[in-house]
Parts: structure tokens; sequence; C-alpha cells
């Protein structure tokens, strides 16, 4: 039992540490909310399909930051389905490299669901499907929720790109 | 769509292509495979009844008895009786004792005279038996 929990640790740590940091940003807290999630993942692993591990995981992972930042502030971090918030000034002519970092920023900004969508699936590459489970989410909501987030991330974008 | 849109797309999705999966801290590493020794599941109590934890309820019972078991227990402790009661005792014992003495002597004498009677006849009859000109005899006295 224990192997079978460690064996899930070196697999999916990285990824629920991921999307830890890219909702709350701060590291200590990444770290607590992922040692939630895998004490969780510790007391109910006989009733999880075996199969569904990683959605499972990934869910309870997010529902936990959600609650934390719930937590952190009430108001402003969770409109959950509002209108995208810009990015602060616009960074012309920034470098490839650059790019990679303010992208990050960038969807670190992002509102919620569309953050955790664009990390599970272009971050972490699930598959829609797998996605659609961790957010709880219908299949059409998926790909019209991505497509918004593309959109925002296209847009500022446009603004930045030399 | 434009041929500026289709290359901000592919702009984009080059860079998300390059995001990567952070790699965890070695504390977290460290504090994950710490969880199965830290919450280790503890044996349950009665495992064929309640495989899991045991439910609240069942300590209700429990709780139930141990008043009664106090209840019992200040019960069965040895009371002292009073001074009336040992005098009324004693009295009761008096007239059970001279009861018993009175249904004594009348069976005593009613064994006596019932033995007694019996034995005289039997003894009588025998000695008439093995001796027999005692009959003989008896006739000649009463003659």
């Amino acid at each position: 039992m224990s192997r079978k929990f460690r064996k899930w640790v070196e697999e999916y740590q990285h990824q629920a540490w991921t999307l830890a940091r890219y909702l709350l940003k701060d590291p200590a807290e990444a770290e607590d909310a992922c040692q939630e999630a895998f004490v969780k993942l510790w007391k109910n692993q006989d009733a999880i399909d075996p199969d569904k591990i990683r959605p499972w995981l990934m869910k309870v992972t997010r529902n936990g930051c959600l609650d934390r930042l719930r937590r952190r502030h009430p108001t402003e971090e969770l409109q959950e389905w509002h209108e995208p918030q810009t990015v602060a000034g616009p960074m012309q002519g920034l470098h490839q490299t650059e790019l990679g970092s303010w992208l990050k920023n960038t969807i670190n900004n992002l509102k919620e669901p569309y953050r955790s969508l664009v990390v599970l699936r272009d971050v972490h590459q699930h598959s829609y499907e797998e996605v659609a489970a961790v957010l709880e989410l219908n299949m059409p909501q998926v790909k019209t929720y991505l497509h918004r987030a593309r959109k925002q991330l296209r847009e500022q974008l446009a603004e930045v790109r030399p | 769509m434009t041929i500026d849109d289709k290359t901000l797309d592919a702009q984009m999705d080059h860079l998300l292509n390059q995001l990567e999966v952070e790699k965890a801290p070695a504390s977290l590493t460290r504090r994950l495979k710490r969880i199965p020794r830290e919450h280790r599941e503890k044996k349950p109590l009665l495992p064929w009844l309640f495989p899991g934890p045991l439910p609240k309820w069942v300590m209700a019972p429990a709780f139930a008895a141990v008043p009664l078991a106090l209840l019992v227990i200040v019960m069965m402790q040895p009371r002292q009786p009073s001074p009336q009661d040992v005098e009324q005792a004693r009295l009761d014992l008096a007239v059970a004792f001279a009861y018993l003495d009175k249904a004594g002597l009348r069976t005593g004498s009613q064994i006596q005279s019932v033995l007694g009677g019996e034995l005289r006849h039997s003894v009588k009859d025998k000695l008439s038996e093995h001796i027999p000109f005692t009959e003989q005899s008896l006739q000649e006295e009463t003659t």
C-alpha cells in the first residue's frame, strides 16, 4: 500500500506542485496544499478508481487551492466566471526568452477556471476528458472556456510581442 | 482569421509548449513521503462488526452502562441492620424454634406410638407361630 502511494508521489507530485504554484503563487502555501491533497489521496486510496488517480488528485489539489484563495481574498480572487483581468501596462518588444516568463505571469493573472484550464491542458498536457473530470465541466464547456482563455492570452500577447 | 492572427496563434502555441511542469521542491517530496508513516490507520476495535472507525452511537450504551454498573455495585454492598431489625429477627427466630420444638415433640410421640404398636404385634405373632403349644396351653388356661 505504501509502495503504491510512493509511486503516486513520484509520478504526480510535480504536476500537483505546478498547479498549486500557478493557483496560489506562494510556494509555502502551495506545498501545504499539495501535502493536503496527498494526505486525502492516502486516506481515500481504496475508494478511488486506480485509473483515475491523476484527475482525482488534480481536482483535490485545485479545490484545496481555491479554498485557500477564498480564505485569503474572499471577494477578489474567486470571481470565477467574470471577464478577464488585463495585464497592467504594455510590455512592447519582449524577447522570446522573456516571453516565457511573461506568459507564466499572464497565466497566473487569468481568472478561474481559465487558469486551471490552461495549466491542466497546455502545461500538463492532460486530455480534454481528464480536464473535464478535474474541473467538473462538460466537454463543450472545457473547449469553450479553453478557447476563451487562449483568446485572452493571445490578445495580451499581441500587445507585448516584438 | 487574418495571417497576423495565425502567426500570433503559432507563437502562443510555441510559448505554451515551452512551459514545463515545474519540479517539486525536495522539501515537498520529503513531506509527501512521510505521509504513510504519519497517517497510518488505526486498527478497528471490532473489525468483524465495524470494519471502519467505530460509529459514535456505539459509545452511547457504553456510557449508559457506567451509571448502571455503579448502581449495581452500591446495591450489592452489605447493609448494616438497625437495632429494631435485629430485635425483630431475634423474635422471629424464637417463634420459628418454638414451632420446630413443638413439631419435633409431636412427631416423636407419633413415631413412638406407631412403631411401638407395630413392633409389639409383630413380635407376639412370630412368637406364637414358633411356640405351637402356646395355643393349647392358652385354651387350657381358659378352661
